[in-house]
């Protein structure tokens, strides 16, 4: 009788593990269709619904799963998450904690995303990612803006065995553009000179030649009606001195305003230059 | 043998407690495991109807006409199809996609030329061709689904009055041009103020540009005058083209509200 009851429960336990690792393929096999068909909502949903009644192996690939789900709908704060709760001993770890850094990254967390990569370069399952690694560090030193690193891992990049040199130029490219050195004062000064000027300083040319002509129009007008009256205490010299005298002043703050909104254009050009830089090879990969 | 039953009872009362989760979002996906798992066409279909009808449900218009574009007619009979048309026609004027919409009617039409058609295809085709602003074809499919109700007479009276005073839609291509008389374009659109205003300050400003060359003030009258009428005039000429879309808007919105109010009566 101890002899049967034994029996049953190992049967019972075998069982048990055989069904969920059964669960653990089907759920997977469906996500992957439902991805595959662009089925965002259902993804979401199906990942929402996964219990954890899987075997510690299923439980690593269900949660890549839901990482994946994430990351296709951009919730990236918590596909970063999911994903870096992917076991290392699972297939899905080299992905996981390459798509995790670079979701890290599209949340802003820099230093995330690069303890998440020396994370997983400390494991031996990065080593045929070496130069995976390496290459969306060269990402994160460009998006900081710290070149001297960008050329330490760049150096550990062979362009010509690799599958995304197309990507490496591109971050070379954007290595070898660096922003103008301009300063806001000098920008503020020239327009106070010559109006417009601090905007083609900044690169805007369109507008310094229309804040030029319009300062312009407008001291031709109360010069001329200063001249006509003989007096500047009349009503157009008044008016037009006015006008006149707020483009002026306006143009002056927009120049130092300018060079300003240079920089943060600049910036914000580089970072979307990169991070699809660094996504474009990656799904090339591993999708 | 009871402790057998107790246990199975438990297990049921398990899964009867996770079948009972009525989101919506978890029963599209459990139909989505049927399409899926699906080992006919037909199987395919009914699963896909059934989602379909879900995302309706969810007010997700859009994602129930993606839906609806993965049925398979050929695996449909007569009757399946008609009412894959109809759904297609419903989801598509929920949608808002009213061009789809009457394209489903039609096409049903060419493709169950004898089979007759229901009352609420006649419903969706009338509010549908109403928001196209096609009169004509709405009037025909509203006084169908009057002769169809039990009020059927003085539905019809009151349908064939609505139709006497459909809204005349006007061009906004023809209020840019009558622009070129500073608020008349605005006239056109119905907006009388906004016409005054355009034409006053027109008027207002050729008549400083003038006064000012006059008094010998040449660069004012120019630059303050000349600069400031073109200005006006150009930004007369787009109001006018704004004001006539949004009066054909509003009055297709007005006698369409009325058309669904008689009609869902």
């Amino acid at each position: 009788m101890r002899r049967m009851f034994v029996i049953l429960t190992l049967l019972i336990a075998t069982l048990t593990e055989a069904t969920a690792q059964r669960h653990a393929m089907e759920d997977f096999r469906f996500g992957s269709y439902l991805l595959g068909g662009g089925m965002m909502r259902d993804a979401l949903t199906l990942t929402h619904s996964l219990g954890d009644d899987y075997t510690p192996e299923a439980l690593d690939t269900m949660r890549y799963l839901k990482g994946w789900t994430l990351y296709h709908n951009q919730r990236f704060a918590e596909a970063a998450t999911t994903l870096s709760e992917v076991g290392s001993a699972s297939p899905f770890y080299p992905k996981s904690s390459l798509f995790g850094a670079v979701c890290l990254l599209e949340e802003g967390d820099i230093v995330g995303a690069k303890s998440r990569l020396d994370l997983f370069a400390a494991t031996a399952a990065s080593e045929p990612y070496r130069e995976f690694v390496a290459f969306e560090r060269e990402g994160i030193a460009l998006l900081e803006g710290n070149l001297e690193e960008y050329h330490h891992w760049r150096e550990q990049i062979d362009i010509e065995s690799f599958s995304f040199a197309e990507e490496q130029l591109r971050l070379d490219e954007i290595a070898a553009h660096r922003p103008r050195n301009l300063k806001p004062w000098v920008a503020g000064v020239a327009s106070a000179v010559v109006p417009g000027l601090g905007q083609i300083y900044a690169g805007n040319v369109g507008e310094g030649v229309a804040s030029f002509l319009a300062v312009g129009a407008f001291a031709a007008l109360t010069a001329t009606s200063w001249e006509k009256a003989d007096t500047p205490l009349n009503w157009r010299t008044i008016t037009y001195g006015t006008i006149g005298s707020l483009l002026y002043i306006g143009n002056i703050f927009g120049s130092v305003a300018s060079v300003k909104i240079y920089y943060q254009n600049f910036q914000e050009i580089n970072r979307e230059a990169v991070m699809y830089s660094i996504h474009i090879p990656l799904r090339n990969i591993f999708d | 043998m009871r402790l057998l039953c107790t246990v199975f009872i438990f297990l049921c009362a398990t899964f009867s407690t996770n079948a009972q989760v009525t989101s919506w979002d978890l029963e599209a996906l459990e139909l989505e495991r049927r399409i899926y798992a699906a080992d006919s066409p037909a199987a395919h279909n009914e699963a896909v109807l059934a989602k379909a009808e879900v995302r309706k449900q969810q007010g997700l218009y859009r994602e129930a006409l993606g839906e609806l574009s993965r049925v398979r007619p050929y695996a449909l009979d007569e009757k399946g199809l008609a009412a894959y048309y109809y759904e297609r026609a419903l989801v598509g004027y929920l949608a808002g996609d009213f061009d789809l919409s009457l394209g489903a009617i039609d096409e049903r039409r060419i493709y169950l030329p004898g089979r007759a058609e229901e009352p609420m295809l006649l419903l969706v085709e009338a509010l549908a061709a109403g928001e196209k602003g096609d009169w004509e074809r709405s009037q025909k499919a509203a006084i169908r689904y009057a002769s169809t109700c039990p009020n059927s007479e003085e539905l019809t009276h009151s349908l064939t009055e609505l139709y006497k005073d459909t809204p005349r839609l006007r061009n906004p291509e023809v209020a840019y041009w009558l622009s070129l008389v500073p608020g008349l374009g605005q006239l056109y659109a119905g907006e009388v103020w906004s016409g005054l205003v355009s034409l006053v300050a027109n008027g207002a400003l050729a008549a400083f540009g003038v006064s000012e060359m006059m008094a010998g003030q040449w660069l004012s009258g120019w630059i303050v005058g000349c600069g400031g009428l073109s200005t006006t005039f150009f930004v007369g000429q787009e109001r006018a083209r704004t004001l006539t879309e949004r009066h054909n808007t509003r009055a297709l919105r007005t006698h369409n509200d009325l058309l669904r109010q008689q009609l869902l009566q």
